[in-house]
């Protein structure tokens, strides 16, 4: 088989994995290597679906073992397979590279053979691209679950990010959908990994020459819309990923029906787009507001609500902590606006030093108004188009929601869809 | 109504400030020579760069407000629009009154003005330091064209140093006809002339990475979820005319 047809079918399988992510790492060029990393990540171009590329995001071979209901590369589905050889990864990650196409490299694996067998041959890519070609861009790759301690301690030497996916956030969903994995093979890796990373870290801070392991630290994925799990336990998993195991970053994806099963959606569904947009603004508000999952959800409200944004929805459930006025609230309480981000909040603190803020300047700080008036006094005057009143700021808030620019974006789709 | 007219430079920009500083009559408004047009009621002045005046302001500006104050301005400089020289000017003058607390002022329009004009400007550079493509036009040189909305060329430069060190490179921005050369050695910033730029347009060779990259592309596409509006908000169209895989590409509808 010629590579032209082996990236078309590699590529293609690896897509659904959502990371895109590039940042995090700031290894620096050598004299007589190629590429280094940029700390906030860069994105080289955008498709057609609004994903970035950022790394060349290829399977080393979809020939998998294992059988699970949800996936694209099942070994029950019958589908064209292909194998990679290491020297072609390595040298269309360098081809693509000096071309500046890319950032880095993603490579991820079905299980071919053992677990072993498929981790060996991706520690043969990162060592080959690390020491023979000293290439510095950007490396990701995927643990296998079941491979050895042994083979990913070496891996994690060479790469900056790795990833175990958990896919499906419960445990009854895994015996369901992928009955020959488990939590444990899935969380030890993971773990694993994790002390690593804290180890390592301990370790650079006292010798400036210590080797690193896996410096941008590890990441995961949970797919949405699969199973009839609620965004509450979603959110309390990831909650918990960030807390105890240091994850930097859980990717949450919409199922795309890639198979006929009476356990999945129907395979006319679309992907519950909106509900992905929604976890992901809980997962900002999550790891940089300040919120925990305990105050975004309760037993009476389990899932998030697709008319408002969940921090305008928490604030909604939460009216007696408002209105907050602009030119005395602290950093903590000005976040929790909705309309005010970081950014827009920092730069209220700044200028509030020399000024008082008044209503007309907020929106030249990038405060979104259409939001934030509602919530906000200044110099103790509010603001607001309706009175200060559950149902009123709720009504004039249901206006422009994003549940109509989502509708039309299934529009598109659809037609999209039936012209095939 | 006095106008000042300059050479378009961040020096002549400079030399400007110096000259409005100590002169009695403030300028009404300063301008690039060439996008004055005389009118009955405007009085020109061309302020001739001078590379010392020019210095001295830079000093003050980075001693007296702050480094990130300087930077700033340069920074919109580059945007090349139209009246950012006043702002400057203004952003100026307060700053020699308040020092470097000028950025908590941001209330006021001409403050708020360079903040996002620097803002422009370093997304413009952000953003081709992905969108940019390199192709191989001989052994081990690669050739790049951009058309940025801003003058960035100088911006991104170091950074393509820094990550293909032994790589032979030239970056060439169309709209302005500046390349960028780097010999493995160092790089240089320079003008180019018609002929020359011909010459390097001619250059660019199809190859098999290129191919291999547009099939990379369209693969890696899921169409269940289509986005067009979210595509361009990210990578807007203008930057498409200079990218590998938008050579063939035809849109979904």
């Amino acid at each position: 088989m010629d590579i032209q047809s082996k990236l078309h079918i590699l590529s293609a399988a690896a897509k659904y994995d959502v990371s895109c992510s590039s940042s995090g790492s700031n290894r620096k060029n050598s004299s007589n290597g190629i590429g280094n990393s940029h700390a906030s990540g860069i994105c080289h171009s955008f498709t057609p679906d609004g994903r970035c590329i950022s790394l060349l995001k290829i399977l080393f071979t979809n020939f998998c073992i294992y059988d699970c209901v949800y996936c694209v590369n099942r070994s029950s589905q019958d589908v064209p397979r292909a194998a990679f050889t290491v020297d072609e990864v390595v040298d269309l990650t360098i081809s693509f590279y000096k071309r500046n196409y890319i950032e880095g490299l993603f490579l991820s694996s079905a299980v071919f053979k053992s677990p072993d067998y498929t981790m060996e041959k991706i520690l043969e890519v990162v060592r080959r691209l690390r020491t023979v070609h000293n290439f510095n861009g950007y490396i990701h790759i995927k643990a296998i679950p079941g491979a050895s301690t042994e083979i990913i301690q070496k891996a994690g030497m060479y790469v900056d990010r790795m990833s175990v996916n958990i896919e499906l956030p419960s445990d009854e969903s895994l015996r369901l959908l992928a009955p020959q994995k488990n939590k444990d093979a899935i969380l030890k890796p993971m773990a694993f990994i994790g002390s690593n990373i804290a180890t390592n870290k301990s370790e650079r801070s006292k010798f400036k020459n210590a080797p690193t392991f896996v410096p941008a630290g590890q990441s995961t994925q949970l797919i949405v819309g699969a199973t009839a799990d609620s965004d509450y336990k979603i959110m309390s998993l990831s909650e918990s990923l960030y807390n105890r195991l240091q994850m930097k970053r859980v990717y949450y994806s919409a199922y795309v029906p890639v198979a006929t099963s009476p356990l999945l959606p129907s395979i006319y569904s679309p992907p519950p787009l909106l509900r992905e947009h929604r976890l992901y603004q809980a997962d900002w508000l999550l790891r940089f507001y300040g919120f925990s999952a305990n105050e975004l959800f309760n037993s009476e409200n389990p899932n998030l609500s697709l008319i408002y944004d969940p921090k305008t929805d928490w604030a909604l459930r939460n009216l007696d902590k408002f209105p907050v006025e602009i030119n005395t609230a602290n950093l903590e309480k000005l976040i929790r606006i909705p309309g005010v981000g970081m950014r827009s909040a920092q730069r209220i603190i700044i200028s509030r030093k020399v000024h008082n803020i008044d209503f007309g300047d907020l929106k030249k700080l990038g405060v979104v108004m259409k939001r934030a008036q509602y919530f906000i006094t200044c110099k103790g005057k509010y603001y607001g188009n309706v009175a200060f009143k559950d149902t009123l700021i709720k009504y004039a808030l249901t206006k422009g929601s994003d549940v109509m620019k989502f509708q039309e974006v299934q529009q598109q789709q659809l037609s999209f869809l039936g012209e095939l | 109504m006095l106008i000042y007219t300059y050479d378009k430079s961040f020096d002549g920009l400079m030399t400007c400030i110096y000259e409005a500083f100590y002169s009695k009559l403030q300028p009404e408004d300063i301008l690039p020579k060439d996008k004055f047009i005389p009118n009955l009621i405007s009085e020109e002045q061309y302020i001739f760069t001078d590379v010392l005046k020019s210095q001295k302001v830079k000093k003050a500006i980075q001693d007296k407000i702050s480094r990130t104050a300087f930077h700033r301005i340069y920074t919109a400089h580059l945007s090349e629009s139209s009246h950012h020289e006043m702002s400057v000017l203004h952003y100026l003058i307060l700053g020699f009154k308040v020092g470097k607390n000028v950025d908590s002022h941001m209330h006021r329009e001409f403050v708020m003005d360079l903040v996002k004009l620097e803002n422009k400007v370093n997304l413009e550079a952000h953003r081709l330091l992905g969108f940019l493509r390199f192709s191989e036009v001989s052994n081990n040189l690669y050739y790049s064209t951009i058309s940025p909305e801003y003058n960035v060329l100088q911006l991104i430069a170091p950074h393509f140093v820094k990550r293909f060190s032994n790589q032979n490179f030239i970056i060439h921005d169309r709209l302005r006809n500046l390349v960028c050369i780097y010999n493995c050695k160092e790089f240089k910033v320079l003008e180019l002339d018609e002929q020359n730029s011909l010459y390097l347009e001619n250059l660019r060779s199809n190859n098999f990475y290129e191919v291999l990259w547009e099939q990379y592309f369209k693969a890696t596409t899921i169409s269940e979820r289509t986005n067009l509006k979210s595509q361009r908000g990210h990578m807007p169209q203008r930057y498409w005319n200079n990218m590998t895989e938008f050579k063939n590409f035809e849109e979904p509808e």
